[in-house]
């Protein structure tokens, strides 16, 4: 509610319309590809206690609910990779701690916080601070994400990022108003962590031959923007962030889910040393290309409502010198994505699988929506709550 | 009249959703008829909007609120028509062109979205009225542009070229997005005509609007990634890297002079980067044996007199950059065409390989003699009248290294032209098209209907420019700021504007023809001459030269310039160190996260320390 006074954009509605999209379209997909035991139940009861995270109000019940959330991840994913688990339960479990302790000792979860006064504040800014980056992967965090997302399936890496990851964004994003001091008082650290995340995060991913960890590094780059947006603190900063969270939800979708198509008549991880899987999926291929332009930010796709916000929000919070760098960090995330979709998904296929294309039919009908929906809410904003007119 | 501003855009938009929702219902020729149809309709659009903009005024027409912060609105004055008129007139050839050029074709449906996607992004560019917008329209068109080039997705060279478009094109972009939003922090607007917006216009946005325009519109050092977009189909070629997408930075650059008072300093800047462009690429052009590649640099080349002319500032300069837009796009779409019947009869751009066309294929024969005679700038054509008015305006504004260097690349252009028109169509057969003599036909009538018109309009405004002075191009350098300079007639003899200069200009255009004429013929072996390409052997009876005689010698003789002028390797040891440095940022991150404990115990304490120490 707070963000919505603020910038006019009412994240509730929009998010519970991305969680019930993802939901639906993960389910289809787990209908058609396996996504480990019990993943349907498992997808229900993770984005119903997301959208009750959304609306039931208090600071405390959100907190509870969100880690709820985290602890059926944390065994669906031990359930596929005990070491991808462990880590991600390692996070999950100190993130939480840690975040409920400064919110408890900034008096954060009273309707009526006060700042509090001297080190105190500090403290209980370095709670929060580690807390959320823990919790949302960020570089020197981000331990976790990479073996997630190479060693689950790929929609329960799309459970963690997309709805997960983006509800505690949410949360981060509606204590930036509630409680600016926490940001104010130190913008350049969530500066530094932003660009530490931007740059670490793409070269990273540059770095990797495995697409799926190439991805989780993509995600901690984005996250560097999204921070970047939130440490800027204006109208449009903030605004840029929430819609460029949404994006991501939707992109890492497209991305994870065309990953795990290829996987599916592969019987093999995806790195860069295959070749032309377009030829057999051309479906999941422009799923690919798309995410991967949406999450770049590039006009038309939804990513690039949020990316020039940012980009905005960089140029006031840090002027020519910052936005250059976030240019620059975007450059990098450009030479990663496509270094992948020419490597590995165009040019001449080197093995022929056999595609499945009757059987993915429903998964290139929830492709095909989700990239239409991302080009129609570019072009008319309006259709996102709140956003006439934004 | 207001409404109809954005009539064009919608049209095509309309028509990009009818091929990718009803495609499948139509034949491939089918689809082809149905853009080509979108096509047209979007021109009467814009060629209903000329008689308003010839008055000198201008159409405004707010669509969507989109957002707070900019809205979709359209602006039409005369720059935008001029640029408008040329993504939907030449777009309409080219897209009558393929309708037989792609009846073979699989996934049309793709093509042909993307192709009318394009023009509606161009439209969109240049009758945007404020920056946001405008940007979106300039990466959606660069976008058409990568997925167009990368059409044969299966083809290695088509997606390798593709690559580079994307990473060429969209990274120098953010320059354009960085000079917005920085206009947009001082004066809180996006809307290019606000006089707020105008008084932020500094160096620092010039240099960032043009490093974005270089790379658009091929500019040295940022070209090289168009001879590798000559994997694309052939209309995209014609349409994207010679008539219109590689027009967009020059657009940027041409409305730079409306959005702001144009400083003195920046002229020479344009010169400077025009007169490389202009040189690199001839002698690029020069060398190659692959006709698209060849005529990819000639863009390059021809590009670089268009910013030449924009760089010269003065009237006249004005004057003769908006013609040379617009005459360029006639005559290089109309020889990237041709290459295309060429390449469409025979199955290869090798000009090693072809050779003696002209008796197979007589229509496109002509249409290419047309085109090139206009490049070339013969008499009676625009090619002609776009060089004239520039020597007369670098002459008139006494800037002597404009008139050399564009003289000597005059000569340079008519000798590949004249390289690759020998090569491919006159002369003896060779083994290629003479083992497939009964397979080699002429372009359909179609498709030579679709060359033939943007050839006769080559023709027409050479003899007749005044008509496309009159009603385009005055409208837009009044648009730009800039006054009218002359009156020009029939021929393009200027009715106020008399002296020196216009004679010596036209002198200097038919000079340059004359002396490659005059070279040709000197250079040519007699029977019983000696050749210096065979080491002072005779040449075999009845052997002449030919195009690699012409490449390789070209090649020798600007090796060193060549050589020193090529940006890639550079480009290619960045692309190198970045990765070799990823490498080793991953090694470290590596060894950090095999110890767990102490990576989150050095962060934590590392953060508390900085965040209690403040």
């Amino acid at each position: 509610m707070a963000l919505l006074d603020y910038t006019g954009f009412d994240w509730r509605i929009a998010f519970t319309a991305i969680t019930v999209l993802i939901f639906l379209a993960a389910e289809v997909y787990s209908h058609y590809i396996p996504q480990g035991k019990r993943f349907p139940l498992g997808c229900l009861v993770i984005s119903i206690l997301v959208i009750a995270s959304l609306w039931l109000t208090g600071e405390i019940t959100r907190t509870i609910l969100l880690d709820l959330a985290a602890l059926v991840l944390v065994i669906m994913v031990w359930s596929q990779d005990k070491h991808a688990g462990k880590l991600f339960l390692i996070a999950a479990l100190l993130g939480s701690i840690l975040l409920a302790t400064g919110m408890a000792l900034g008096g954060l979860f009273s309707e009526n916080a006060v700042q509090p006064e001297g080190l105190l504040a500090n403290v209980v800014i370095c709670f929060i601070l580690v807390g959320f980056s823990l919790k949302l992967a960020v570089i020197p965090f981000s331990f976790w994400l990479a073996p997630l997302s190479e060693r689950t399936s790929s929609m329960t890496a799309v459970m963690v990022i997309s709805l997960l990851d983006m509800s505690e964004f949410g949360s981060l994003i509606s204590l930036r108003i509630t409680a600016p001091w926490i940001f104010s008082s130190i913008q350049w650290v969530w500066i530094a962590l932003a660009l530490l995340s931007m740059f670490g995060g793409a070269l990273l991913a540059l770095a990797q031959k495995n697409v799926r960890r190439m991805l989780a590094f993509s995600t901690i780059d984005d996250m560097g923007y999204l921070l970047l947006g939130l440490a800027a603190g204006t109208v449009g900063g903030v605004l840029g962030a929430a819609i460029g969270a949404i994006s991501h939800a939707l992109c890492k979708f497209l991305l994870f889910g065309s990953i795990g198509v290829a996987e599916n008549d592969l019987d093999h991880p995806v790195t860069t040393d295959d070749r032309g899987l377009a030829s057999q999926h051309p479906a999941s291929g422009a799923a690919f290309i798309a995410g991967s332009l949406g999450m770049i930010g590039v006009p038309p796709l939804l990513g690039f409502l949020g990316r020039w916000r940012l980009y905005n929000s960089g140029v006031e919070a840090g002027g020519i010198g910052l936005v250059i760098a976030m240019a620059v960090a975007t450059a990098l995330a450009i030479l990663y994505y496509v270094r992948v979709i020419h490597k590995v998904w165009l040019g001449q296929a080197y093995e022929n699988s056999t595609p499945t294309q009757n059987r993915i039919l429903w998964i290139k009908v929830s492709f095909i929506i989700l990239i239409v929906l991302m080009i129609v809410a570019t072009l008319y904003p309006a259709i996102l709550p709140g956003m006439g007119g934004r | 009249m207001n409404a109809l501003a954005g009539f064009s855009l919608a049209i095509l938009l309309v028509g990009v959703v009818i091929q990718l929702v009803f495609g499948r219902f139509f034949t491939t020729r089918g689809k082809g008829w149905l853009a080509f149809l979108f096509g047209i309709l979007s021109l009467a659009g814009i060629i209903a909007l000329v008689p308003t903009i010839m008055q000198g005024k201008t159409i405004e027409l707010s669509l969507i609120p989109w957002q707070t912060e900019a809205s979709f609105s359209l602006y039409f004055d005369g720059l935008s028509c001029l640029f408008a008129l040329m993504a939907t007139g030449i777009g309409s050839a080219i897209l009558f062109y393929c309708i037989d050029y792609m009846k073979h074709e699989e996934s049309t449906t793709r093509f042909y979205a993307f192709m009318l996607t394009f023009i509606a992004g161009l439209v969109g560019l240049v009758s945007s009225q404020n920056l946001l917008m405008a940007y979106l329209c300039w990466e959606v068109i660069g976008l058409c542009s990568y997925f167009l080039v990368g059409f044969w997705y299966r083809n290695n060279a088509a997606v390798t070229g593709a690559r580079k478009v994307l990473v060429m094109t969209h990274i120098p972009g953010y320059a354009l997005l960085i000079g917005i939003l920085l206009l947009y922090q001082g004066s809180g607007t996006l809307v290019w005509t606000d006089p707020t917006l105008a008084a932020q216009f500094n160096t620092g946005i010039f240099i960032l609007f043009l490093i974005a325009a270089m790379a658009k519109s091929v500019m040295f050092p940022l070209h090289t990634w168009i001879p590798e977009a000559m994997n694309a189909p052939t209309p995209v070629s014609a349409l994207l890297h010679s008539a219109c997408y590689v027009k967009a930075g020059v657009y940027l650059i041409a409305r730079m002079y409306s959005i702001t008072g144009w400083q003195p300093s920046w002229n020479v800047i344009l010169m400077a980067i025009g007169c490389v462009t202009m040189v690199v690429g001839a002698l690029y052009a020069m060398i190659q044996t692959d006709m698209k590649r060849l005529l990819a640099f000639s863009t390059i080349s021809q590009l670089g007199y268009i910013l030449t002319a924009f760089g010269i500032g003065t009237p006249m300069g004005i004057l003769a950059g908006a013609f040379y837009v617009f005459s360029h796009g006639l005559f290089k779409g109309t020889l990237f065409l041709c290459a295309g019947a060429v390449q469409h009869a025979t199955g290869t751009k090798d000009m090693r390989l072809l050779g003696g066309l002209a008796k197979k294929m007589p229509g496109t024969t002509l249409v290419w003699l047309v085109a090139a005679a206009a490049i070339i700038g013969v008499p009676f054509t625009n090619g002609f009248l776009a060089k004239w008015l520039l020597y007369d305006a670098a002459l008139q504004s006494g800037t002597w290294v404009v008139v050399i260097v564009a003289w000597l690349v005059s000569t340079f252009t008519a000798f590949y032209i004249l390289k690759a028109t020998v090569g491919v169509f006159f002369g003896e057969e060779s083994p290629t098209t003479s083992s497939n003599e009964n397979k080699i036909e002429d372009a359909s009538p179609r498709m030579l209907a679709g060359m033939g018109v943007l050839a006769i309009a080559c023709l027409f405004f050479g003899i007749v420019p005044q008509a496309l002075i009159k009603w385009i191009i005055e409208p837009a350098t009044l648009a730009m700021k800039s006054s009218v300079p002359t009156t020009v007639s029939f021929l393009g003899f200027q009715l106020t504007n008399t002296g020196a200069p216009v004679t010596a200009g036209a002198i200097l255009t038919i000079s340059a023809l004359l002396i490659v004429l005059v070279i040709f013929a000197l250079r040519k072996p007699s029977p019983k001459g000696v050749s210096s390409f065979t080491g002072g052997d005779p040449l075999p009876e009845g052997d002449t030269l030919n195009v690699i005689d012409f490449s390789e010698f070209a090649g020798d003789a600007f090796a060193p310039v060549i050589k020193a002028t090529n940006p890639d390797p550079v480009y290619l040891w960045i692309w190198q160190a970045i990765y070799w440095f990823a490498q080793k940022v991953k090694l470290v991150s590596e060894a950090l996260e095999k110890r767990l404990a102490f990576l989150l115990i050095a962060a934590i304490v590392i953060i508390s320390a900085v965040v209690l120490w403040i």
